[in-house]
């Protein structure tokens, strides 16, 4: 249902997408993995319009995503920002009902449905507790589930996650996963950006793992996740297992010697 | 929610009494009831003189102004998320006011009234834009700011240059005191003159309240979800510089309305910015109301005027803010 063919994105002669194609199928939860300044946020960007890519489409239903109204746009897709801002001291419950914000005309009060969208999203993320809360005084963990809460309440088909689980807590980070995997399912899809390599391979369809720029695997996380991949982008030394769930832990820094080449053959430690 | 719809009740009701206070309290007090009847029946007694010539076009442009400070100030710091922001702040005061200064200095308003709003509100527009230039584009918030310092410089230098080059003493007290914030002396006719770009102005900002809200959480959030902050931009300044160009025109320089009154109001409406507006223009309006009734109550030899007040009462609350941001933040 989400498309993105060939983008480019350079800044200030720097290029930060190159030639990245992928492809988000409903029912599918995707994660987007790689190291810091690998480009996955800025590639979040595009689909959710926030930057226009230089150079590729992206389609949306098959759809340019250029030709779908940006009020069209923000009832399909919703884009959960990395450490979005909360300026005003607005409660828990009147930041989710933000999300439902696409869905009313100028003049409309949230309706039955739309507090029935809200209420569930409260209860998705586990803010229940949390609803009359001054949304500013909430720790980080708390903030990023509000901010969850608020882009599940608009009800999209598409939704972009930007390290959700980052600031979690243990309990928290499987919860919010089993939310994007409970999400991506009928007609509707998730893009995930992750940086738990165990939780990307446990709960994700398939996987993107980007590196500089570019998308150097892809496919199911067994795939991506090879010793080799992550020695030659993460340039660390992992031991993995196959117990009841996956895991994945990274053991030491690899040597330098070692980093020679990832799967399109170039030197990546050499450039 | 029901708590806020008691708390607009509340402000309509004030500003209804502070209104027929306004009518009522003066040198000359009146008694309403008969002068409205008097008025009504047509007859040229004093009182039906004062009450339609005078006291009704003052409390009326005081309402009309008062509501267009509070609710550009709320719009304003709605848009740019921050509670020290004010209708002043892109410029449009300042530059209203110098080019309604330099029509005053030509002295062109004595036979054309309509040229002092028209200059004043071509001022406030001239000055969002070079603001907005000046800024760019795709600017940040404190860019777009420290832009709207450099024009509100510019344009008091400018009134600081007609002052010094004005010919007479009396020249210099004119201008001076249209810069202060005046209400008394104003007819139907100046309310007439100053209505069609404050409603247009109005009507502008009439519905952004939802996409304020939605800018609560930051403008690349707002922007995913389908608001274009740059028009939203556009949008609030141009109305800001329409009825805010409009209300200088027509009182000079009230301050600190559109500063205070957001900041008063928005505990009782949730902190949301779109259900302020509506608050803070009924809020706006009562407060320049109750300002112009104090200057005529309180006692000095030389008639007190209008913004001197407001700016009084509000600087101390501008300090008592920044106190309070300052302990926030630390």
């Amino acid at each position: 249902m989400l498309q993105a063919q060939g983008i480019h994105i350079s800044r200030g002669g720097r290029k930060l997408i190159n030639d990245v194609s992928l492809d988000l199928s409903a029912g599918k939860l995707v994660g987007l993995i790689g190291p810091n300044g690998a480009g996955t946020s800025t590639l979040l960007d595009v689909p959710a319009g926030l930057v226009r890519a230089d150079a590729g489409s992206v389609s949306l239903h098959n759809k340019d995503l250029h030709r779908i109204a940006a009020s069209e746009r923000g009832r399909v897709l919703a884009w959960v920002a990395q450490s979005g801002p909360v300026n005003w001291p607005l409660t828990v419950e009147r930041i989710v009902t933000l999300g439902r914000r696409p869905h009313l005309g100028t003049w409309q009060q949230p309706s039955g449905e739309d507090k029935r969208a809200i209420d569930a999203a409260i209860a998705a993320t586990d803010c229940e507790h949390l609803r009359r809360q001054d949304a500013t005084t909430l720790s980080g963990g708390e903030r990023t589930r509000m901010l969850l809460a608020r882009a599940l309440a608009g009800e999209p088909k598409v939704l972009l996650a930007d390290e959700p689980i980052a600031a979690l807590d243990l309990k928290h980070q499987l919860q919010t996963m089993d939310v994007l995997r409970r999400f991506a399912a009928d007609d509707r899809a998730c893009l995930v950006v992750l940086h738990d390599l165990s939780l990307a391979a446990r709960y994700c369809d398939s996987l993107y793992l980007m590196h500089e720029g570019s998308i150097v695997a892809q496919g199911a996380p067994a795939e991506v996740l090879t010793e080799h991949h992550l020695r030659s982008v993460y340039e660390v030394e992992v031991e993995s297992g196959q117990g009841q769930v996956p895991w994945l832990v990274a053991v030491r820094p690899a040597e330098k010697s070692s980093v020679v080449s990832s799967s399109t053959g170039e030197d990546i430690a050499g450039r | 929610m029901a708590s806020d719809r008691y708390m607009y009740y509340w402000l309509t009701t004030v500003v209804l009494v502070l209104f027929v206070a306004s009518l009522a309290i003066g040198r000359e007090p009146l008694p309403l009831l008969a002068a409205t009847v008097a008025w009504w029946q047509g007859s040229d007694s004093v009182h039906a003189i004062i009450l339609s010539q005078i006291r009704l076009p003052r409390a009326l442009i005081a309402l009309v102004a008062g509501a267009s400070l509070g609710l550009c100030g709320a719009a304003m710091q709605g848009l740019l998320r921050n509670p020290l922001a004010s209708p002043g702040l892109v410029g449009s005061a300042s530059g209203a006011a110098f080019f309604a200064v330099f029509v005053l200095y030509f002295g062109v308003s004595a036979t054309l009234p309509w040229i002092l709003p028209v200059a004043a509100m071509c001022g406030a527009l001239l000055a969002t834009v070079v603001v907005y230039l000046m800024a760019g584009r795709n600017a940040s918030i404190t860019t777009l700011i420290l832009a709207g310092v450099a024009v509100n410089a510019l344009a008091t230098a400018g009134m600081s240059l007609l002052l010094n080059l004005a010919p007479s003493p009396f020249a210099v007290r004119e201008l001076v005191l249209w810069t202060l914030g005046d209400i008394t002396d104003r007819s139907l006719g100046d309310l007439w003159l100053m209505l069609p770009t404050t409603v247009l102005g109005w009507l502008m900002l009439a519905g952004v309240g939802g996409q304020l809200d939605t800018l609560t959480l930051g403008e690349r959030t707002a922007q995913s979800m389908g608001i274009r902050p740059q028009w939203l931009r556009w949008r609030v300044f141009i109305a800001v510089s329409f009825a805010v160009g409009a209300a200088v025109a027509t009182v000079g320089m009230i301050g600190f309305i559109g500063l205070v009154v957001p900041h008063l109001l928005r505990p009782y409406v949730g902190f949301q910015p779109g259900r302020l507006l509506p608050a803070s223009a009924l809020g706006g309006a009562a407060m320049l109301l109750a300002a112009d009734i104090g200057v005529r109550i309180i006692p000095t030899d030389t008639p007190l005027k209008v913004g001197v007040l407001t700016a009084l009462v509000g600087a101390p609350f501008f300090l008592r803010l920044i106190v309070q941001s300052r302990r926030e933040y630390m």
